[in-house]
């Protein structure tokens, strides 16, 4: 018998495995870089025009979130505060601070230097154009800064702490009793739940809601026995008393 | 389990609807469209390469180097740095992220008032404009051309810089070379051109300017001018008196030739008022005697004609032989022997047999039966005998008596003639006796003048002549000097409405291109002469800056110095209460009572020129007011060049309406096909179109289109209206301003392509369109509800049904089934949203079809891609006419003719129009969604059906398998790339849209979509969003997060003038949506509803009132039954 397959066909298996290697070199990486935490910049962590600490800020000196960032309540985005209000504490503070250099050429009319040129902070937490992220609903029904931004309050430099991606964003809509606190402590990055009184916080949930605070005492006991209430008894209870829904829907964030 | 299913009889009402002459006539072209999503071909890459096309090898190797681009740099692994500039210093209000809302007033074109506005801005760019819901006379909608002006403002070839002779120059040259010099002397042979204005500002300062250069001298022009009819209230009344209709007060309204609900806006709000007297229920939803009736006179049909019970069709010149005889007619009926006498003379010498008398003579009647509140109005394209006759018929019908007259008469205090007009000025400048001419105001003399009056070769001679305006348009090249001008939403002014409530005009941002309005410009010529800084003096040089810049506005100043003539009390406060709410309360030109003396009306009538009939050796021409761009104004506005005309769908051209006798007698072959019209040497070339319900032997031909020059050059206006639609303005003469006799037409047999929208996105008969009339309404209020199929639907046994949203605990049938990772779907218990159209109120005016493309960022897409059925408007305004069916004469027809079936005839005298909107119905059980491959078009708990572009891969699935056609599918990159570059390869650069102002314009809230994704009606879900995150916020710690009633409103709902849109939230039992004139009324129907979809969307049927005893009255109202 002679041969059915012509010579070239020898080579075809090895071309098979060359094609499927180079696939498979691409994908590895391709895979790999997506899968890891670089991929969403956790940890970005870029330099500002001004080493602006919020360490001391919002830590030591224990200014709230909304000194500076003033609109969060009121508008979709968290604004950059203005450099003048930079200007308002710091034309009596620490003026003449090297770091503080770029400020006073954008607002101190007096200072040689100044150009009256606009601070260009670089942006850290980012959601894509086609996500529409509104932060006043969410600092306005009880997810603090925290969720998204981490322990600001403990960062020299800031950085991107979780994944905004859209599994993040999902996890909390579909449990969002994991992350909500105390409307007074929105902006407490330092709040614990071992704080809350649980007596008090019954009645807070029975006033809300018109049942009674017994019942709600009830709920949170294991075998007849009172528990420190866990920051997900304390979501569960203000997600009932508010009314808590998070929307799931594309519509929610795509437009 | 098959179901055979049979339909009944239909009932035999004797009308038809259909869209267009193809879908009559069952032409292949019709049935492609109706069959296919797209026609034959369009989908393919089918322009040849050397019209910028790309073949399918060029594709294949410039996609291929793309992909091998993608990968150098590996530019997408690396997120750009982005940057978050804040302000150095606070601007107040200014709230990153939140819109902010400003009251202002644009200039109603044409000179006649204001119309009142909201305007939106984001970080300081208006973005869009709507009415001011709170001003007491105008409802707070829209017209299309308010919505587009904002479009406008950021158009990239608006005038942006000084020129000289055409060239580039800058102001210092102006005012050293020309103004200085001009501010010396006292306006020796000056001459001025202004444009109507009702503005008391600019008024006040044409004045300042007739004392400051007395030897200089003023005239008026507008394109569009409403002579006529001021002529006659001058005649009538006096100087400074203006008389007002009241369509609200009317219950029986004659149109002669008016088209009041569109082009011929006369008196403050005609769209509202008429509206307001046509209902049909009253506000508990019981049916009201008092909805009005309306009869039209017109030669073509007209927005306000397709609303009227009764229609005429009559050449134009005919109307004020028309207008005699109602005169006579109605003085029989009345018994008024003062208006007998009056127009005994004039109506003596017509020839009534030529008319259609029984349905003069009946109209008249019915119109004497409702004295006191019966209204004739007149169109402003008419001379004054038309308007003096029309007066004399309202005195005998008590139309200016009582305290509800149905015209008011106003004094608006002005004790001046009016301005001379440009024949007047012309003369001056051909004896050479204008040195200087100014040309200020939107009109392009040059181009829109009579064409007898020579005006560029005239404006040449004169040695210097300047023009403003925001335009750069012929006159701007022309002129010596061009000074830019400032956009309404740039300047500071001040507008008083027809009954002279006044309103501010403030600016939402300084002027992009350092442009003057109108009034900073008279401030300027008004200014002492300047004494600019010796050269090298440095200190001086800073100093003369240093004034400049400190000085306050001087718009405003004179702005507020004529405020505070007007204001009473506190004036300060007065002040900023006009700033907010758009108007000064109270104020209001005094009731001049005013009486007409028939005796004038005799001696202005007397010897009146009747002319005949026009025939098809002399055909009469009707220059009308273009739809799209006005006089011409909008020629280079892409948004109103490419949505259709309401009547004709006709987008990016203009065409000469003929009626099919007409065409046939001219031996015409089809639509499209260029006629060369000749009136005395005036011969221009434009393409002819059947237009239903015109009048014999009439052309009417829209003006306003710069289109080719005499030797076929495009003329240069813009990248988007160079060259587009046929110029009619040679046509209009001093003696013949618009309707123009004794034109010669002929076929040339070349054919120009017209891109008519009438058969895109074709639903094929079926009972879409529902009307009744009122007696039939109120023998059945329902009956709409029964018409077509929807009286014999079977039962629903589909296996889909989709979620049961209106019941929250019960929301899936399948929750399993309808998602693998078994996530429950949710409902919104609070929210649900739904939407009514009225197609009663509604008059197809595509006011909502432009308010949301400035709302939603959606593109246009240029003629090419018009004919390729690609227009993206979210909001198709459908609209259809309908004819009494002629069997007989349709099978004759049907014999002859080769293969193709003969023609159905069209009884021009019969025909109706009735618009329909359609946008996506966000059906609960939504076909689209179930053939997404990958979910990119889902429901949402509150009851919509979202479209999320980042997920969509374009497979078009949706599209096709859309009932209602409303999904829109990017083919290019519209929104990037200019229309003549669409068909560039992916790597060239883009030059378009996206590099020019325009994209200033765009709602930051909606995604600008990208090529190859579908889009729709989203019932502007970020607004819907907007206010449900305001009501969380606002809710805090409360459980209460339903939206307040009524808060959400659609762009389209704001937009509509006649409230025919009504959208809410059907889970708030007190929001409209759920009210009598919405869902609850018995005239609510859903479009298709056989298909078991569940639109959210429903229509409202029209109600016609007809009169009785009208001829061809039993036919008027008999919806849609044929439409199975």
């Amino acid at each position: 018998m002679g041969n059915f397959f012509p010579r070239w066909v020898n080579w075809i298996p090895l071309k098979v495995i060359f094609c499927l290697s180079v696939v498979g070199m691409l994908v590895v990486p391709a895979v790999w870089y997506t899968a890891t935490a670089k991929y969403t910049r956790v940890g970005y962590e870029p330099q500002q025009p001004i080493p602006f600490d919020h360490s001391i800020h919002a830590g030591q000196l224990g200014m709230d979130c909304r000194y500076c960032h003033s609109f969060v309540e009121n508008s979709k985005h968290s604004n950059i505060p203005v450099a003048e209000q930079c200007w308002n504490c710091h034309k009596a503070i620490r003026t003449e601070s090297d770091k503080l250099v770029k400020l006073r050429e954008a607002v101190d009319k007096n200072y040689e230097g100044y150009t009256g040129e606009r601070l260009k902070w670089v942006q850290i937490h980012e959601t894509p154009d086609y996500a529409y992220f509104d932060h006043s609903v969410h600092v306005n029904r009880g997810v603090s800064c925290m969720e998204c931004h981490g322990k600001v309050n403990e960062m020299k430099v800031v950085r991107q702490e979780k994944s905004l991606s859209m599994g993040f964003c999902l996890d909390c809509h579909r449990n969002p009793e994991k992350h909500l606190r105390p409307m007074d402590e929105i902006t407490n990055l330092d709040w614990k739940p071992e704080d809350v009184d649980r007596h008090e916080f019954f009645k807070y949930l029975a006033e809300k809601t018109g049942k009674s605070a017994k019942d709600f005492a009830e709920g949170y006991k294991v075998k007849g026995k009172e528990l420190p209430l866990t920051k997900e008894d304390i979501g569960k209870g203000l997600k009932e008393a508010w009314n808590v829904n998070p929307p799931e829907s594309c519509t929610a964030c795509h437009r | 389990m098959k179901r055979k299913w049979q339909h009944p009889e239909t009932p035999d009402t004797g009308r038809q609807y259909w869209r267009s002459l193809g879908e009559l006539d069952e032409t292949p072209e019709f049935q492609s469209w109706l069959e296919r999503e797209f026609p034959q071909g369009a989908a393919e890459l089918a322009a040849p390469e050397t019209d910028g096309g790309v073949s399918r090898r060029n594709f294949v190797r410039l996609m291929g180097a793309a992909t091998a681009l993608a990968g150098f740099g590996m530019t997408s692994c690396r997120r750009p740095r982005r940057f978050l500039v804040p302000f150095n210093e606070h601007v107040e209000w200014n709230v990153p992220g939140n819109p902010l809302f400003y009251s202002t007033v644009k200039p109603r074109i044409g000179g006649l008032g204001g119309d009142p506005l909201v305007v939106t801005t984001h970080e300081g760019r208006p973005t869009k404009v709507d009415g001011n819901r709170l001003h007491p006379a105008v409802s707070g909608g829209s017209d299309a051309f308010m919505q587009a002006s904002v479009l406008d403002l950021y158009d990239p070839d608006r005038s942006n810089n000084y020129l000289a002779k055409g060239g580039k120059s800058s102001a210092a040259d102006f005012t050293d070379q020309f103004l200085t010099d001009f501010q010396k002397g006292v306006g020796d042979g000056a001459a001025f051109l202004v444009g109507d204005s009702s503005s008391p500002t600019r008024n006040r300062l044409l004045k300042d300017l007739k004392k400051r250069y007395p030897s200089a001298e003023f005239y008026r022009h507008e394109a569009i001018s409403h002579d006529g009819c001021a002529e006659a209230q001058e005649i009538l009344f006096g100087k400074g008196v203006r008389q007002v209709p009241r369509f609200d007060r009317a219950e029986k309204i004659l149109s002669l030739d008016c088209d009041f609900l569109g082009l011929d806006r006369i008196g403050e709000d005609p769209v509202k008022e008429f509206t307001q007297g046509r209902q049909v229920e009253d506000a508990k939803g019981k049916v009201a005697k008092k909805m009005n009736r309306l009869y039209v006179v017109e030669p073509a049909f007209t927005l306000t004609g397709g609303m009227g019970d009764h229609r005429l069709r009559l050449p134009a010149s005919q109307i004020l032989k028309v207008a005699a005889l109602f005169a006579s007619e109605i003085a029989k009926a009345t018994g008024d022997a003062a208006l007998k006498t009056a127009v005994a003379a004039t109506a003596g010498r017509v020839n009534a047999a030529v008319f259609n008398q029984k349905w003069i003579i009946e109209a008249a009647k019915d119109l004497a039966a409702s004295k006191g509140k019966a209204l004739v109005v007149a169109g402003s394209r008419h001379d004054k005998e038309v308007h003096l006759l029309v007066a004399a018929i309202n005195t005998a019908l008590g139309a200016y008596k009582g305290a509800k007259a149905s015209l008011q008469t106003v004094n608006t205090g002005q004790k001046e003639a009016r301005l001379p007009g440009i024949a007047d000025l012309a003369k001056k400048m051909k004896a050479d006796m204008v040195r200087t001419l100014m040309v200020i105001g939107e009109s392009d003399p040059i181009f829109d003048a009579p064409a007898d009056l020579n005006f560029a070769e005239l404006m040449a001679k004169v040695p210097v002549s300047v023009h403003l305006g925001v335009r750069k348009n012929l006159t701007a090249k022309a002129a010596t000097w061009h000074v830019p001008g400032a956009h309404y939403l740039e300047s500071w002014g001040d507008l008083q409405s027809a009954t002279g409530i006044y309103s501010a005009m403030q600016p939402m941002l300084l002027p992009l291109y350092n442009g003057l309005s109108e009034i900073e410009f008279f401030i300027k010529l008004l200014a002492e002469p300047e004494k600019a800084p010796a050269e090298g003096d440095k200190e001086a040089e800073v100093a003369h800056v240093a004034a400049i810049e400190d000085q306050p506005l001087p718009g405003l100043a004179e702005v507020k110095k004529t405020f505070a003539t007007l204001a009473k009390g506190d004036v300060k406060k007065a002040w900023n209460a006009t700033l907010r709410d758009g108007y000064l309360d109270k104020s209001k030109f005094t009731e001049a009572k005013a009486k007409v003396d028939l005796a004038k009306v005799t001696s202005g009538i007397d010897g009146v020129k009747l002319v005949d009939m026009p025939y098809a050796e002399s055909i009469e021409v009707v220059l009308t007011t273009s739809a799209a761009v006005y006089d011409g104004r909008f020629a280079n506005n892409g948004w109103m060049q490419e949505v259709p005309d309401p009547i004709t769908k006709l987008t990016w051209d203009n065409a000469a309406l003929l009626s099919q006798a007409t065409f046939d007698k001219l031996g015409l072959k089809e639509d499209g096909e260029l006629m060369e019209v000749t009136v005395g040497e005036a011969v221009i070339k434009v393409p002819a179109l059947r237009a239903p319900g015109q009048a014999d032997f009439t052309i009417t031909l829209a003006l306003g289109y710069y289109g080719h020059d005499a030797k076929g050059q495009e003329v240069e206006i813009g990248r988007v209206g160079s060259g587009v639609g046929f110029n009619a303005y040679p046509l209009k003469t001093t003696a013949a301003s618009y309707v123009v006799r004794g034109a010669k037409v002929v076929g040339t047999g070349k054919k120009h392509i017209l891109a008519l929208t009438a058969e895109h996105y074709s639903m094929e008969g079926r009972a879409l369109a529902r009307e009744v009339t009122l007696d039939n309404y109120e023998e059945d209020p329902s009956a709409v509800q029964k018409h077509g199929m929807d009286a014999h639907i079977p039962e629903n046994i589909s296996l889909y049904k989709g979620p049961d949203l209106m019941n929250a605990d019960n929301p899936v049938n399948d929750t399993e089934r309808s998602n693998p990772w078994n996530f429950p779907f949710r409902v919104d218990p609070d929210h649900q949203w739904a939407m009514t159209v009225d197609m009663h109120s509604c008059l197809g005016c595509n006011a909502c079809t432009v308010a949301c493309q400035a709302e939603n960022n959606i593109p246009i897409v240029g003629k090419a891609e018009v004919l390729n059925g690609r227009e993206m408007h979210w909001i198709r305004m459908d609209r259809y006419f309908t004819t009494l069916k002629q069997e007989d004469l349709a099978s004759q027809f049907r014999k002859g003719d080769g293969d193709r079936p003969g023609r159905r005839t069209v009884d021009d005298d019969s025909v109706e129009m009735i618009p329909q909107l359609i946008g996506c119905a966000q059906c609960e059980a939504a076909p689209c969604e179930s053939v997404c491959p990958v979910n990119a078009t889902v429901h949402t708990s509150d009851g919509l059906n979202a479209m999320t572009y980042n997920r969509c891969i374009g497979t078009r699935y949706c599209a096709n398998n859309c009932p209602y056609k409303a999904r829109r599918f990017n083919y290019f990159d519209f929104n990037k790339r200019a229309i003549d570059q669409l068909r560039l390869g992916p790597l060239a650069p883009a030059e378009g849209n996206a590099t020019t102002t325009q994209q200033l314009q765009k709602n930051p809230n909606v995604t600008v979509r990208m090529r190859g994704v579908i889009e729709k009606c989203t019932y502007c879900v970020q607004r819907i969003t907007t206010a449900k995150v305001a009501a969380k916020a606002k809710a805090r710690e409360s459980s209460d997060v339903q939206v307040p009633t009524n808060k959400v409103q659609t762009a389209c709902q704001v937009a509509c003038s006649a409230d025919a849109i009504i959208f809410g939230n059907l889970k708030d039992p007190q929001d409209d949506v759920n009210q009598k004139n919405a869902k609850a009324s018995p005239r609510n129907y859903e479009l298709l509803k056989y298909l078991g979809i569940r639109a959210r969307t429903t229509y409202l049927g029209r109600v016609r009132n007809p009169n009785p005893s009208m001829p061809g009255a039993a036919k008027v109202g008999k919806a849609t039954s044929e439409m199975l």
